[in-house]
């Protein structure tokens, strides 16, 4: 997918994300890992370091070596994006408590993920 | 993960999807239908009796977070638990037609997942019927599924 239209969905999420309470801690998480994945499809496809046909769909899901080379240019972004990933198994597939302040902590997440992916060129 | 919690998790993020436009905030309210329809069938399962209401909670197919005698967690191999998507993992089995009705409606919004929310495919009013209708299936099946046990009502 082509790099605006990764921003205009991240932007599109992070809009949703208002409409949100306390409560909702699953899917202030997920909107996290949606959007920043978006973020970063948008950081590298605007760095070259990945073409309009070769979207990340998750960290934890990309071959060694494609982490290991996104990781060489984006590795702040693509760490801030691991950590949120590790949220989803205890808390929105789990039931740890004080799973607000897990969402709390993605969202902060995503709003680094957000600004490294704004200064990319 | 424990039945209590899929039936909390699947009431509350219903409510939510309630609160969102599903066009203006299709993705969001396309991923609480479908996380609410997930929690739902692993409800179902467990209740059934077809997978276990394991205090573990699952990744990919056969890796659980595992909770570790120190407190903290960490991935384990283990058998069958909780599905991630419809068919990840298949279940095994002889399968209740109610399950079956959920896995059809559940495959009804899934398979729109990766067109619209990780694609370039712009959702239509049809598309959000075609959901709402399939999501109206899932809770009805809800229903009849905790009807008569320890979790109804």
């Amino acid at each position: 997918m082509k790099a605006e239209n990764h921003r205009h969905k991240a932007e599109n999420i992070e809009n949703s994300l208002k409409l949100l309470r306390e409560v909702d801690w699953e899917m202030k998480i997920e909107a996290a890992m949606l959007a920043g994945t978006h973020w970063a499809n948008y950081a590298l496809h605007r760095s070259g370091l990945s073409s309009d046909s070769e979207d990340i769909v998750h960290n934890s899901m990309l071959v060694v070596n494609m982490l290991r080379k996104y990781s060489l240019a984006e590795g702040d972004l693509l760490a801030a994006l691991t950590e949120i990933e590790e949220l989803r198994p205890l808390y929105v597939r789990g039931d740890l408590p004080d799973g607000s302040h897990a969402a709390e902590r993605a969202l902060t997440l995503l709003h680094s993920i957000r600004a490294r992916a704004c200064r990319s060129r | 993960m424990k039945v209590v919690s899929h039936i909390d998790k699947a009431r509350r993020i219903a409510a939510l999807r309630e609160r969102l436009d599903p066009l203006g905030d299709f993705e969001l309210w396309f991923w609480s239908t479908l996380t609410a329809g997930m929690n739902v069938f692993n409800a179902a399962l467990h209740i059934i009796g077809l997978t276990r209401d394991d205090p573990v909670f699952s990744t990919i197919p056969g890796v659980h977070v595992v909770r570790q005698p120190d407190g903290s967690y960490a991935r384990e191999l283990r058998g069958p638990g909780d599905v991630s998507h419809v068919g990840w993992p298949e279940i095994e089995g002889d399968i209740p037609p109610l399950i079956r009705q959920l896995e059809d409606a559940l495959y009804s919004i899934e398979h729109h997942r990766d067109p619209c929310i990780r694609g370039d495919r712009v959702p239509t009013q049809a598309l959000v019927d075609e959901c709402e209708e399939a999501f109206a299936r899932i809770m009805a099946v809800f229903e009849r599924v905790l009807a008569g046990t320890q979790y109804e009502g």
